[in-house]
């Protein structure tokens, strides 16, 4: 089909060339429905649609919400909780790392954030005790990985808005997996320390872990109100990012009185900026992945994959090899667009739950986010310790392997993500 | 998702003191961007308080914080592209000597030009036939031209932006 091969090479080449994505994948469907002389009257109307669905408008609250609670010093506050009560094991700055990623990817929605807000801190600290040059930085470039997994999480909203599966249900099967990931992490940075020279820290007294505790409380309501409002039948996963936004604005505010007005109209624009990177990505990509399911493209490859793979096992593991490539290249939004249309028609012709390929998809590309080139969060962890791509990339392998055999247990073991769903008994 | 990536990437350009007009443009994009997310906000938490205090439903409001978000997403493509925020793959263009990245951004702004072009012809004719149809929105029957009037006016400001980012680019090299 030689329209899918202009519309796929025009594509690559862009990329290739350092256009930027969105640009990438709006001018190659163009280039490409000029080839198949489709009328273009329908481009503008797809962009706006794209856009301005209800349930994205919780990308610009998470967002914010995660600026807000990041400004009101909420990373130093969790970072000190964790630190004060596992810092004195062995490694224990390891563990702090992953742990903080876990709570602070509760109040985030995103990975580079995550890396940005704990990895300043935690980066200089490790390599201060001991852990290394290389270590710390891809430790944290993994962990944050973790901000895109456990709720509330930008590609699960994407995601439910592609395939129309309940945010709710894929943000609670998002819990254990990005736990399980976590998990992974520190047993494989237990056997890199294994071989280190680290300072220990003395262990705190339990009134100082309660004092953290304390501090640290406001913060740690945050997932409570997302998670507890949304289930509780309060409000809508997008109202949810609303309302944590609000609240965020109050406590960074008024308890912890970080932030003035001149600061949240700084707040308001840059979490603005931000955002708009995201939704032109998600208005362009709406736009390909629409050409591409009209054109029967998808439809295609899905077939193909249908035939290619024969068995269910087969297709999950080809679809991993796909989206851990595709991670290298592409960042999490625009593979979601591209790929969601082509693997869920497959997924579902094998019985595979729509929820679980959300989330399997979702903890490829947390992978991606560290696969060089293209691993944003990678760049974010250099920018911080001043290290060269090369050298993290070449720390970054036993977390990748360690992220992997996550996946993999994700992918095979449905219940990993669906039992918590189940028994909270959430559609 | 790009948290922290558009501060990195817009430290490599170093910002050149514009004229009165472009400080004016550049700070009504700000203030349209941060007040525009402000009441986004306020109008979707109001909601969940006037339907579960006051049990009365104000789901109409939800079209005004829908054709916000489409507002300040489109200006923010436009700023993002004049910040060099926008995320691409540099891995390639990274090996080049360093006198061709300005034909880097060349091609790019090439790629931004034809999509832009587009973008803005067909957004006018969307608009053009919502007017002649007299076509109103759901819920608050405001006319839709109005709010599809955003995307032609984003593309050409999107345009404008890339454009400026790309002359920057060249001047920057001439005075090394």
């Amino acid at each position: 089909m030689p329209i899918a091969g202009v519309l796929f090479l025009s594509f690559a080449l862009f990329l290739f060339l350092n256009v930027p994505i969105a640009l990438s994948l709006g001018a190659s469907s163009i280039i490409a429905m000029l080839m198949a002389e489709v009328p273009l009257d329908l481009l503008p109307m797809s962009i706006y649609t794209g856009i301005g669905k209800f349930t994205l408008l919780a990308i610009p609250f998470f967002i914010l919400a995660g600026n807000t609670m990041e400004k009101a010093g909420i990373s130093d506050k969790l970072i000190d909780l964790a630190n004060k009560s596992v810092g004195h094991k062995k490694g224990g700055l390891a563990i702090v790392c992953v742990i903080t990623s876990c709570f602070f990817a509760a109040i985030s929605g995103s990975g580079p954030a995550t890396v940005a807000a704990l990895g300043v801190i935690i980066i200089p600290a490790m390599i201060k005790s001991g852990y290394g040059k290389g270590m710390p930085s891809a430790l944290m470039a993994t962990s944050g990985g973790i901000g895109v997994i456990i709720p509330p999480s930008i590609p699960f909203v994407v995601y439910g808005a592609i395939a129309g599966v309940s945010i709710g249900r894929i943000f609670v099967a998002g819990i254990i997996p990005g736990i399980l990931m976590g998990v992974a992490l520190i047993i494989a940075s237990m056997f890199l320390v294994n071989k280190m020279d680290i300072k220990k820290q003395d262990k705190a007294s339990p009134r100082e872990v309660w004092k953290s505790f304390t501090d640290a409380f406001w913060g740690l309501m945050m997932p409570v109100i997302i998670l507890g409002g949304i289930y509780g039948g309060f409000f809508t996963p997008t109202e949810a990012a609303g309302v944590a936004a609000v609240y965020g604005i109050l406590v960074g505010m008024f308890v912890y009185r970080k932030i003035n007005l001149k600061d949240l109209f700084n707040l308001m624009y840059e979490s603005a900026l931000q955002s708009a990177v995201v939704m032109f990505i998600v208005a362009c990509a709406s736009f390909f992945a629409w050409f591409v399911t009209t054109q029967g493209i998808s439809e295609m490859v899905s077939e193909f994959l249908i035939e290619a793979s024969g068995s269910k096992y087969l297709f999950l593991m080809i679809m991993n090899i796909i989206l851990l490539i595709a991670g290298c290249f592409l960042d999490a939004i625009s593979a979601l667009y591209i790929f969601t249309p082509i693997l869920l028609p497959v997924a579902l012709k094998f019985g595979y739950d729509p929820v679980l390929l959300g989330v399997v998809m979702t903890v490829n590309l947390a992978i991606g986010m560290v696969t060089p080139p293209v691993g944003v969060n990678l760049y974010v962890a250099c920018g911080i310790s001043k290290i060269s791509l090369k050298e993290i990339s070449l720390s970054v392998l036993p977390f990748i392997l360690a992220s992997v055999i996550a996946l993999l247990l994700t992918t095979y073991v449905p219940q990993i993500a669906l039992l918590l769903p189940e028994i909270l008994g959430i559609k | 998702m790009y948290t922290g990536l558009i501060s990195i990437q817009s430290s490599m350009i170093k910002e050149y003191g514009g004229s009165n007009l472009k400080k004016f443009l550049d700070s009504i994009e700000q203030y349209i961007m941060a007040v525009g997310l402000t009441i986004m906000t306020f109008i979707t938490v109001i909601n969940v308080f006037s339907r579960k205090v006051l049990h009365l439903s104000m789901s109409f409001l939800e079209e005004i914080t829908t054709i916000m978000f489409i507002l300040i997403s489109l200006l923010g493509a436009a700023v993002a592209a004049r910040k060099g925020g926008h995320l691409g793959l540099s891995v390639f263009t990274d090996f080049l000597p360093k006198k061709y990245q300005k034909y880097v951004a060349l091609f790019t702004w090439f790629v931004a030009a034809f999509f832009c072009y587009y973008l803005v012809r067909y957004g006018f004719v969307m608009v053009a036939g919502e007017y002649k149809l007299g076509v109103t929105t759901p819920a608050l029957g405001w006319p839709e031209w109005i709010f599809g009037l955003t995307v032609p006016v984003g593309g050409i400001f999107i345009f404008l932006r890339y454009t400026q980012y790309t002359y920057r680019m060249f001047k920057a090299k001439e005075v090394e």
